[in-house]
């Protein structure tokens, strides 16, 4: 028998395909773009479980109009029983409180993805730049930054709407803006790391300006854990907007759980059916925003994209 | 320019954090000698090693070069200027002649971008236009023997191996034509077995496109397979530089020598004569007084202890820093 | 029950390797593990035999399970690791047959291992000393004032000095742990010692002297010794025999000299041709094409066969079994003859391709 003949290109060229074929299956467990994310995140039960909660409060803010029997703001009755007509009863003042708690839920949300978004957006920059920018910029701003971490949130917001007004867009504003320190936090620390990375590194070295690596580079790859972070703070809002609104503070023109609690605060052991609903609505709210954080954390973390051979 | 680069005397001095007394500036202010005078020049067409341990500085001077940090004091001479004090503005033309690939494969491609983004950035920064730039993309991963281009063009770097990152990060230097290229460490985090493809491609590079390589590394075995001087680092400076083969053969320098004499080879006839592998490399933050090899050195006498030795030019144009070098 | 080896400079005239008896005998060893949907053929029959004294090398690349023959010869699998197959035998015992509790008892008294990283060995926050003397005790059950003394022998025989028992892991330079290591894995005087790429995160230097210092220890103290690492060169230092590892299988196993001279395989001589030499001539270095391929689904036949330059149809079909060459070695190839009879500058087609 003898020996042969030297490896054909061809038969390096199919070695590579082969190669690149046989990766497949190792390729999917560590595949980055949205549809990985997806898959892993549906893998999960509580993360489904939380998106299908989160799905039923969005679908019955979205449909209210079609969905809720009467206008939140009519009058009916007061204090009626949970029955026919008013299958949550109604408040003191005579409003029915299905018809509130269906409409209820749109101010909850767009407390949850503004407020959140606006957090989201102002502490990414606020943490990336000086993250990355480094020296005297970044120490007197993380000094800023502490400082502001140190300001009780709930106190300052109160104070806020307190002296200059509850309008829901100015309060979802005043939330986000008081609530972008932590992520600019954890932004910043993530920047500091990748900063250091042989990508961004290899950028430089390249040529390419600092705002077009920070927003290209640096930020996508740290942005799993200040997303994370946002899902808490959609929470985290929903629950202030709440307490704001059972305080008295909250937008009168507008309709929200938190509202119905403060209506029904004196009739809790004579109509509990009032208190007992917009309860039950925030808690379905949180508890889905915090089964779909948490899973949105779980995918991001153990080893999403950055898989080692 | 008689040099496609020329290092002198170049220091790079970082500030060691952690004392509380010292980051209110309270006593003397301690300081890493990462790189501390080192002077070299890199010949046009030539592929200059820069051989030394962990510790040693080639790193950081690689990085200097590029300007990745900038020197403490010193000045780095390419095209005809000194690049050490530019600003970023500056340095966006010297960047598309210099370029540099690093060592780890897995960290120097954004794990976000496809190959051919990645490829084409440097192009992006030097204002080319699309369709030229997908051109150029798939040019180059030809030469880089990425092939076929356009299959590698769309994959992302967890869909590669150690190798192909690699030769993507070379793609990525090359795309811009640079006349000179710093190498740090670029196969010592891959396989053997398919390192020799990637140094043959750096080689072929030099040869046929006349682009000049600051090479380093800690292998003496690639240093001399890859380039045609070396400098050998200790501590922050250079202790001997000559041709390769001269070297490797005759070395001078006492920690040149105590270095050929560690490598372990497989061949057995050219098993060496045992020599003595004393000490630890000593800190760069209170490097030892005089030689900083003196604790470690066969040689040492008292003299070594106080003065430095400089770095003298012995005969066949070698050069070496020690007292007793000849 | 063979007495304990003894230690110290005079090295007993019975520690000769040729006439020693077998100590470790591994047949058709297979071990996978689990990973998404399929599993990870990591040791895929793994054939070989050590003798008392005896030091053998296993090179291999990454991907090429050398690191898991390790683990699975000490039984310390990962958690979605399984033995599927074959036969640890050592000193008569097969390993693979005990239970967990008694695998605890043999443990570090009778083979121990070198990690590749000492910080997997050595907890950062207590003293090094102690680490030691957690160990004798804890295997040994002798008194802490006993044990403390043979950590300060321990120590001595590494070339560590005695104060530094006291010191932590990070006051220690990359050499110094890991002859701390060494020590430790030295201190329940075992027969076996796996060394796991013991000196590749170290630097040149520091590397040689390690590699001394358990070139000297194992010729002193008379141990059996499997050294693995990527670097053919550093198992040349050491191993007196040489297996190298591809794709979870041993491709070849010869006498050192036998197989860098002349090597039967075609990987092995790809892989000594590749590797740069800092002394002796400079020769043109190869490369292999194609990558490592996939342990869940590794190539029919003969598994270098797609990478291999001498594939012939025969190659993709059947395994080649171990064919035998010299002085107790084998090459898997169907062409190892054919090989021998070339000389290894027929590796040299690869110029053409690499």
């Amino acid at each position: 028998m003898s020996v042969p003949t030297v490896v054909s290109d061809e038969a390096v060229a199919r070695l590579d395909d082969e190669h690149v074929a046989a990766m497949e299956g190792l390729r999917r467990a560590r595949a980055v773009g949205v549809r990985a994310f997806v898959e892993r995140f549906l893998a999960q039960p509580f993360a489904v479980a939380g998106s299908i909660l989160l799905g039923i409060v969005a679908a019955t803010a979205i449909f209210a109009p079609l969905i809720a029997p009467y206008d939140p703001f009519g009058l009916y009755p007061p204090l009626g029983q949970p029955g026919q007509g008013h299958w949550l009863g109604t408040d003191p003042l005579g409003r029915d409180v299905l018809s509130m708690i269906i409409w209820g839920g749109r101010v909850s949300l767009a407390f949850a993805f503004g407020a959140a978004a606006l957090s989201l957006a102002v502490g990414v920059v606020m943490g990336a730049v000086p993250g990355y920018v480094g020296g005297i910029v970044d120490d007197i701003f993380s000094r800023f930054l502490e400082t502001f971490l140190v300001i009780p949130r709930l106190f300052l917001i109160i104070l806020i709407v307190a002296l200059l007004g509850s309008n829901i867009v100015f309060v979802i504003a005043v939330m986000g803006l008081t609530m972008w320190p932590s992520n600019a936090k954890i932004m910043r620390a993530q920047v500091l790391s990748i900063k250091k990375r042989g990508y961004v590194q290899a950028a430089i070295a390249a040529g390419v300006s600092p705002l077009p690596i920070i927003f290209r580079h640096v930020v996508p790859n740290g942005l799993a854990p200040v997303i994370a972070n946002s899902t808490l703070q959609m929470a985290y809002a929903v629950l202030t907007e709440a307490g704001l609104s059972f305080l008295g503070l909250g937008d009168p023109n507008q309709v929200s759980w938190g509202q119905i609690l403060n209506a029904g605060q004196s009739y809790v052991r004579s109509a509990p059916w009032i208190v007992i609903s917009p309860g039950l609505a925030i808690m379905t709210l949180l508890l889905g925003l915090h089964f779909v954080g948490d899973g949105v954390t779980r995918v991001l973390n153990p080893r999403l994209s950055l898989g080692r051979e | 320019m008689d040099h496609a680069l020329e290092v002198k005397d170049l220091r790079k001095h970082y500030p060691v954090r952690g004392s509380l007394l010292g980051s209110i500036g309270v006593g003397e202010r301690r300081v890493v000698h990462a790189v501390d005078g080192v002077s070299f020049a890199v010949a046009h067409g030539e592929i200059l090693g820069l051989v030394g341990e962990s510790g040693c500085g080639k790193t950081t001077t690689g990085k200097l070069v590029t300007r990745l940090e900038a020197p403490t004091s010193g000045s780095i001479v390419f095209q005809g200027r000194d690049i050490a004090g530019l600003s970023r503005s500056q340095l966006r033309t010297v960047r598309q002649h210099l370029q540099i690939i690093f060592q780890d494969p897995y960290d120097s491609l954004d794990p976000r971008y496809t190959v051919e983004m990645t490829v084409q950035e440097p192009l992006l920064a030097q204002r080319v236009d699309a369709a030229e730039r997908r051109r150029r993309v798939e040019e180059t991963l030809d030469m880089v023997e990425l092939r076929p281009a356009r299959m590698f063009m769309s994959r992302y770097p967890h869909e590669l191996s150690g190798g192909q990152r690699q030769r993507v990060a070379i793609a990525r230097a090359m795309i811009v034509r640079p006349t000179f290229v710093i190498a740090d460490e670029p196969v010592s985090m891959l396989d053997v077995s398919i390192r020799a493809g990637l140094l043959t491609l750096m080689r072929k590079w030099n040869r046929e496109l006349g682009v000049s390589f600051l090479f380093i590394t800690h292998d003496l075995g690639v240093a001399r397979y890859m380039s045609t001087r070396i400098v050998v680092m200790y501590l922050g400076k250079i202790v001997e530089t000559g041709e390769t083969e001269a070297i490797i053969g005759r070395p001078l320098h006492p920690y040149t020598q105590m270095l050929i004499a560690a490598v372990p080879d497989p061949d057995p006839r050219n098993r060496r004569a045992e020599q003595e592998l004393r000490g630890e490399v000593a800190s760069a933050i209170d490097p030892p007084s005089g030689c900083r090899f003196h604790p470690r050195c066969p040689l040492a006498a008292a003299i070594c202890a106080d003065k430095e030795p400089a770095l003298r030019q012995l005969r066949d144009g070698r050069l070496a820093a020690c007292h007793f070098a000849e | 029950m063979k007495s304990p080896p003894v230690h110290g400079k005079a090295a007993p005239a019975a520690r000769e390797p040729r006439s020693g008896t077998t100590l470790l005998e591994v047949r058709d060893l297979a071990m996978h593990f689990q990973v998404g949907s399929g599993w990870v053929r990591a040791v895929d029959g793994v054939s070989f035999e050590l003798r008392r004294g005896e030091t053998m090398g296993i090179v291999g690349e990454s991907g090429s399970g050398k690191t898991s023959l390790g683990y699975a010869m000490l039984r310390l699998l990962p958690a979605n690791g399984r033995i599927l197959r074959g036969s640890i035998v050592f000193d008569g015992v097969d390993l693979v047959q005990l239970s967990e509790p008694e695998l605890r008892r043999l443990r570090w008294t009778r083979f121990a291992m070198i990690f590749q990283n000492a910080m997997s060995a050595l907890n950062p926050v207590f003293r090094v000393g102690d680490q030691i003397v957690d160990a004798v005790r804890h295997h040994t059950g002798v008194s802490r004032i006993a044990a403390r003394e043979r950590a300060a022998d321990l120590f001595q025989l590494v070339g560590l000095s005695r104060t530094r028992l006291r010191g932590y892991p990070h006051e220690f330079s990359g050499g110094m742990k890991q002859r701390a290591m060494i020590a430790l894995a030295l201190s329940c005087k075992p027969d076996l010692v796996i060394a796991d790429e013991p000196t590749t995160a170290l630097d040149v230097v520091a590397q040689g002297q390690v590699l001394r210092q358990i070139k000297d220890l194992q010729r002193d103290l008379g141990l059996a010794m499997i050294f693995i690492s990527h670097d053919i060169s550093v198992v040349a230092e050491i191993c007196r025999n040489v297996a190298v590892m591809y794709a979870g299988e041993l491709v070849e196993y010869a006498p050192t000299e036998q197989l860098l001279t002349e090597p039967r395989h075609p990987y092995t001589m790809a892989l000594l041709r590749s590797f740069p030499s800092v002394r002796g001539p400079l020769k043109t270095l190869l490369s292999v094409p194609g990558s490592p391929p996939d342990l869940v689904r590794p190539p029919s036949g003969c598994r270098f066969h797609p990478r291999c330059p001498f594939a012939q149809p025969i190659c993709s079909e059947v395994s080649p079994p171990p064919i035998p060459t010299v002085d107790g070695g084998w090459a898997r190839c169907h062409f190892t003859e054919e090989i021998r009879r070339r000389g290894s500058d027929a590796i040299d087609v690869l110029e053409k391709v690499g």
